[in-house]
């Protein structure tokens, strides 16, 4: 059992691959937002990769733990304790009986996750333990932990390795001062409605600082930018589809969709509305959505345009870095 | 007496009222203790509260009304006892 | 207009946008939910879900599993084995959905957005102005004197896009600018040419005037309606909106906290598209 003492600002179980099945009925697939992160984090705690664990925002929560295990912290940067120690990153952690963790605000990044050997096993709700909290689902019945609340562990095995993330596997999110030798632009595709744009807009895209705004979060993040000029496909539509130049019939909303509402471009994540009426002219690939994920309030982003063939490329290499062997062995431990 | 910085743990929006049109939370000058609300940082479409922390005098805001902010900015000072 | 082929555009890649037409009609919009049908019976090994709406569906995919060209061959090979009358007849259920016109939760929410915008038009008057009715009595002639498909589900769990299928009574409304940011849980709207059902209290554009004690989607699936779904409708459906007052009201919602509460739903009906389309005909004939 996990006792929450503090939740932090939003705290909430997720798992992978998310809520499958319903989003046509409105339901999200939810799941982590830096899914790189999160699968790291429990491969240290000796888990499966896509088992359930906690996904924290801006400010981490402080844990009880039950239980002797392990536990990892990746993700957003945070200075964490275990009862007086400091704890590090990107590494299995030995925990015991009575022990509690507290992690500080995030010093980069937005989603950090903590993950548990043996799993959240939390109730499933339409098939997964995602938490689409907007709507009450997942969690212990409303969504987000709460201070109070106790979170059941799932089965876990005797012996832990205690391992840690190579620096080459792990997602850089880098501190904007060192932005300068990384290449941090985030992976766009063009597509569904690019054509809506006129060419001189979607080269502005890709020249441009997109600033995310602090109203951003799990359903849409904001940013604010340059003003966009359309084609004449945008105007010379049926009127049912809306009298701006952005309205569209409704339509789904892929998850990593670039919309522009209006002038403001919003980027669909995981508990984004299954549909609506703007258009999306761009819509950023599996493998660059952590990104968005790890994206703070006042960051400066910009986007590189990417071809079919290079984001296949990238996830698979993606796919690759979330598993064992990324990981190397510091010793072995009996719980 | 000491002066203590109140800072923002989170980035976000800072506001000095509860709602547009509404009389700030604290004015400068004003004694604060440890659990008043001397304004909200917007962040997610939420309102966190943020609390003085310490007893004083609250002599000077950092930051202005509607004002960004990232986190570990100094917010305001406050002259503890 | 309808295509005479689907159009296929990437999402990223991992989803696909195929579009049927770019109009909003029946006719459209029943092509996308028999593809959506097909498509589904065809059972392709790695498309995972698929959001349907008024005139595309989104298809998401696994592809590790299977590539973007082949699912685009793979839909259109359905598409082309669909018989080219098309669809002529489909099972419906049908819904009685009681509706309190005027309702003071939406007059209330109305006044609280026009505080900070009085330049607002309320919302029931816009309706009539922008669609030639004399008053309040004549928008609830028109908004409850016809059946409504339910073109489309999505936005939020449980919310449903309605399209009138009487010609006669459609309404039109631009939606609000900027949105509001509430909307009572069981508030009706019209925006664009649809009514909306709001499942939750959430923000929204519509046009508001009328509020249903009924819920059409509950997570701790508490009514028999929500046995088998946490989503009441499903598209294909139809809805028929029964004006009810404040007595009626507050009865349902009774009912609906004790946990008694049936909705109101026919399932032994078939609609009959191709009589559909006679009887439009006809109509333009008139």
């Amino acid at each position: 059992m996990l006792e929450i003492i503090k939740h932090g600002l939003e705290t909430t179980v997720q798992e992978l691959p998310g809520r499958i099945g319903y989003w046509e009925q409105g339901f999200p697939p939810s799941g982590p937002a830096d899914a790189w992160s999160f699968r790291l984090a429990n491969l240290l705690a000796g888990n499966p990769r896509d088992t359930a664990a906690l996904e924290w925002q801006f400010i981490g929560p402080t844990l009880r733990f039950h239980r002797d295990g392990v536990i990892a912290l990746t993700g957003a940067e945070t200075a964490a304790r275990l009862d007086d120690k400091s704890v590090p990153m990107w590494q299995t952690i030995p925990v015991r009986a009575g022990q509690v963790l507290a992690c500080s605000p995030a010093k980069t990044g937005a989603r950090g996750y903590v993950a548990i050997s043996g799993g959240l096993a939390t109730a499933n709700v339409l098939g997964s333990r995602a938490t689409f909290h907007m709507a009450g689902l997942g969690g212990l019945g409303a969504g987000a932990l709460k201070a109070g609340q106790q979170v059941p562990l799932g089965e876990s095995g005797a012996t832990h390795k205690l391992m840690r993330v190579v620096d080459s596997a792990r997602p850089p999110i880098a501190p904007a001062a060192s932005a300068g030798t990384i290449d941090n632009r985030i992976a766009a595709m063009l597509g569904p409605n690019d054509t809506w744009l006129d060419d001189d807009s979607i080269m502005m895209f890709f020249d441009s600082e997109w600033t995310v705004s602090t109203q951003s979060n799990r359903t849409g993040l904001r940013m604010s930018g340059p003003q966009f000029t359309f084609s004449a496909q945008a105007y010379a539509k049926p009127a049912e589809h809306g009298s701006e130049p952005s309205n569209i019939l409704d339509h789904g909303y892929p998850v990593g969709g670039i919309s522009i509402a209006g002038q403001t471009p919003i980027i669909f994540i995981h508990d984004s509305p299954s549909a609506g009426g703007f258009f999306v002219p761009f819509t950023v690939p599996r493998f660059d959505l952590w990104r968005l994920g790890q994206a703070r309030p006042h960051e400066k982003l910009r986007f590189r345009r990417t071809s079919m063939a290079q984001a296949n490329e990238g996830r698979r290499r993606l796919d690759k870095l979330c598993s064992l062997q990324s990981l190397i062995e510091i010793d072995t431990v009996d719980a | 007496m000491p002066a203590v910085d109140v800072k923002s743990p989170i980035p976000g929006t800072f506001y000095r009222s509860p709602a547009p049109g509404e009389p700030p939370f604290v004015a400068e000058g004003e004694r604060v203790s440890a659990d008043t609300v001397i304004g909200n940082i917007e962040l997610m479409k939420q309102f966190n509260e943020v609390f003085a922390g310490v007893g004083g005098i609250l002599t000077a805001f950092m930051i202005a009304d509607a004002e960004a902010v990232d986190s570990d900015a100094v917010l305001a000072i406050i002259s503890t006892d | 207009m309808h295509h005479s082929e689907p159009r296929f555009s990437p999402a990223g890649d991992s989803f696909i946008e195929v579009e049927l037409g770019n109009e909003m009609s029946f006719d459209l919009n029943v092509k996308v939910q028999a593809l959506a049908r097909a498509i589904r019976e065809a059972r392709i090994d790695g498309v995972m879900e698929l959001v349907p709406e008024l005139a595309s569906m989104l298809v998401s995919y696994d592809p590790d599993r299977i590539s973007y060209d082949d699912v685009v061959m793979e839909i259109q090979r359905i598409f082309g084995q669909q018989s080219g009358e098309g669809v002529l007849d489909m099972p419906s259920r049908l819904f009685t959905v009681p509706l309190y016109y005027f309702d003071p939760w939406t007059e209330e929410c109305v006044a609280d957005y026009r505080k900070t915008y009085p330049a607002k038009v309320a919302d029931p008057e816009l309706l009539c102005e922008a669609n030639g009715l004399a008053d309040r009595g004549a928008l609830q002639r028109m908004h409850s004197g016809t059946e409504y498909w339910v073109a489309a589900l999505g936005f939020w769990p449980g919310l449903c896009s309605l399209m009138p299928l009487d010609p006669r009574n459609r309404l039109s409304a631009p939606k609000y600018n900027p949105p509001r940011g509430w909307t009572p849980k069981g508030t009706i709207g019209v925006g664009g040419g649809l009514t909306s059902m709001y499942p939750d209290r959430t923000p929204g554009g519509y046009q508001i005037f009328a509020r249903t004690p009924m819920p059409i989607w509950d997570k701790d699936q508490r009514l028999t309606a929500f046995n088998d779904s946490l989503a009441l409708f499903r598209p294909g459906d139809r809805v028929r909106f029964t004006p009810i007052g404040r007595e009626e009201y507050y009865f349902i919602e009774a009912k609906v906290n004790d946990g008694t509460y049936q909705h109101p739903m026919i399932d032994y009906q078939v609609f009959s598209v191709a009589r559909y389309r006679d009887w439009l005909s006809d109509l333009d004939k008139e």
